[in-house]
């Protein structure tokens, strides 16, 4: 799934201080299939352009195409309706929903990406879990689980729909190494099946080799004076 | 998965909160339900009662305490009256049928009324079934009980029991002259299952009999002292004979006709209807705060869940899946407490029926459901959806991306 951004600038004013910031993209592409790592500090907005890209913000200007559809353009439905069939998150807090059991966390991706019945989501939700080595755990909380595999099992709700971009922040923060490492090759793995487009965010520099592409994200963010995008 | 499943879970995730909720909108539709039945109830037995009879003819006094006492046995006799007017009026061309009622003696509360077997005639005529077992009454001293009476003093058919004098249970029983038990009425729910009924005549004989040691000129006078009527039940040819009728009877220095229907109508206008009205606005007040109750639990829960509001966005759900999700919630919480409320409501009206049977000689249909409860329990379930709707406005404009940053 092709992405590109062209001239994008969102602003953001800082609670405390009341400073204005803005982030700002001249021109950012990414192919199909390819499986691209934003880097920098904290702070420099790389969260920001996942979020601009899932439709969760809207950018002040520029454009925003993704598949050929301006999803900047979009209204606030179609904007849900696409993220729900062309996008998997996964978030640097995890996000699970704790009142619902592992297996129900997969399904509700599923009822929102509404593209399976729900016996094929059933399906596609224990063959996925299975994949993650989470199968006997399908009726457990995620408090119940380890960071580890509550990574896992976001990585297989994000990916319960064969979405083809995923976009994954900081998937592997709050994991030591080993389980770095498996969150990482069952990302890589299960987006390769369906050769999904791959976005993730993440400051660890162990894990750039693993990429096709680098971007560092640190000038996109600016204090707005500094910004001379029109 | 459903919205409703997933309406479900979080309604479980919470589950004192959603059980106070629906425990409060409950208590409000149960509120509301009882006093709609017992309205109901209340009104069907008190008139259909007084319907079976177009006037009433009584000793001089209240013409409601007249009423009360002779079809409901829930006051005491104005007094007697002169069988005279009794005689005279059967054969007066007004009247269709008129029965005597003799009373003054009961068993055990159950006030004795000495009449004849067509005291029965109008519900024979309206299809009830009257008798369940034996049969009636066709000389002094055979009684026929209501099922209440048999039931709570175990009477059977063939039994023998006595009077006690007056309306409540005393020392002055009357052994000398027992009554024989010869049937028992079918439960009707109504005055009728509390009382017991003999020959009119018994009443006089079992008086009579107190002054059998006397001389024979004294048991003379005081069988012409008790050759007087508590009361007499009129049917008219025509309904609309009724006031010339009155106007006929109350003419009589000692006696008073009244029509039932207009005496226990004016009941039920001055007593009754303020007291239903004013429990039915209650009622709606408490059904008013359970509505509170929901937008409180809910618009507390909507902060509480933000991040999972925020997560569901995330996942594709639109704003109407999330206003429509916290709107099942609502609903899911409204209907359980009208579902719980209507259970308890019929509940607590159906372990009633023993005491209101034995007291007010009313057996409720616990389990029929009046009109106006659809009315109510649809009126309780909207305001609970409304109540929902703020909840379900923050949820709506829950900022996505920075919910799910600052989470």
């Amino acid at each position: 799934m092709m992405i590109t951004c062209t001239q994008v600038a969102k602003q953001f004013v800082v609670r405390n201080s009341g400073a204005v910031l803005c982030w700002a993209v001249e021109t950012l592409t990414v192919a199909k299939g390819e499986r691209v790592l934003v880097s920098g500090p904290s702070g420099c907005g790389k969260t920001t352009l996942l979020n601009l890209l899932a439709g969760l913000l809207r950018p002040d200007h520029g454009a925003i195409t993704i598949a050929d559809v301006r999803i900047d353009e979009l209204d606030t439905a179609s904007v849900d309706y696409f993220r729900g069939l062309h996008i998997g998150l996964i978030f640097q807090a995890l996000q699970l929903l704790s009142p619902l059991s592992v297996l129900d966390n997969l399904l509700l991706g599923a009822r929102f990406g509404r593209r399976w019945s729900p016996g094929e989501a059933r399906d596609r939700a224990e063959h996925l879990l299975a994949r993650v080595g989470l199968a006997d755990r399908r009726t457990h909380r995620p408090g119940e689980l380890s960071l580890g595999e509550q990574q896992r099992v976001a990585i297989a709700r994000a990916l319960i729909n064969e979405p083809p971009l995923l976009l994954a922040d900081e998937p592997t923060a709050s994991l030591d190494a080993r389980n770095a490492g498996i969150v990482l090759d069952l990302l890589f793995a299960l987006s390769a099946e369906h050769g999904a487009t791959l976005v993730a965010v993440s400051h660890d520099p162990t894990v750039q080799a693993r990429f096709d592409r680098v971007i560092d994200a640190t000038p996109w963010m600016q204090r707005a004076p500094e910004v001379t995008l029109v | 998965m459903s919205d409703f499943k997933l309406a479900l879970v979080y309604l479980r995730s919470r589950t004192l909160v959603t059980l106070l909720t629906i425990a409060s909108v409950a208590l409000g539709l149960a509120l509301a339900t009882v006093v709609l039945l017992v309205a109901r109830e209340t009104e069907n037995t008190l008139m259909q009662e007084s319907g079976y009879w177009d006037v009433v003819v009584g000793a001089k006094g209240s013409p409601l305490q007249v009423a009360l006492n002779v079809l409901y046995y829930l006051d005491a006799p104005t007094g007697n009256i002169d069988i005279k007017v009794w005689n005279t009026l059967q054969h007066d061309d007004a009247v269709k049928q008129i029965v005597p009622i003799n009373m003054g003696d009961s068993y055990y509360g159950a006030p004795i009324v000495g009449t004849t077997m067509d005291i029965f005639a109008p519900r024979i005529e309206a299809g009830e079934r009257i008798l369940a077992q034996g049969q009636g009454f066709s000389k002094p001293f055979e009684a026929v009980v209501g099922a209440d009476v048999a039931r709570r003093n175990q009477l059977r058919l063939g039994q023998h029991f006595a009077g006690s004098h007056g309306w409540t249970a005393s020392n002055d029983v009357h052994t000398e002259s027992p009554y024989t038990v010869v049937g028992i009425l079918a439960l009707t729910g109504t005055s009728m299952d509390r009382a017991v009924y003999t020959d009119y005549r018994s009443v006089w004989e079992v008086h009579s009999h107190h002054d059998a040691h006397d001389s024979p000129a004294e048991v003379a006078a005081s069988r012409r002292a008790y050759s007087m009527v508590t009361a007499l039940l009129v049917r008219l040819t025509q309904p609309g004979r009724r006031f010339r009728f009155i106007e006929k009877v109350n003419a009589q220095q000692t006696a008073m006709a009244v029509i039932p229907v207009d005496q226990v109508s004016a009941l039920a206008q001055k007593l009754i209807v303020p007291l239903q009205q004013l429990l039915i606005s209650v009622a709606y007040l408490v059904v008013f705060v359970a509505g509170l109750s929901i937008l409180i639990s809910l618009y507390l829960t909507i902060h509480q869940r933000r991040r999972d509001i925020a997560i569901l966005r995330s996942l594709g759900a639109t704003q109407g899946d999330i206003f429509r999700l916290i709107t099942l919630e609502a609903a899911m919480l409204a209907g359980l407490g009208v579902l719980a409320g209507w259970l308890i409501g019929h509940g607590v009206v159906a372990a009633c029926v023993p005491y209101t049977l034995a007291h007010y000689g009313i057996a409720p249909h616990a389990w029929q459901v009046a009109p106006a409860e659809f009315l109510i329990a649809g009126s309780v379930w909207v305001l609970g959806i409304l109540a929902g709707l703020l909840p379900a406005a923050i949820a709506y404009r829950v900022p996505v991306a920075e919910t799910i940053v600052q989470e």
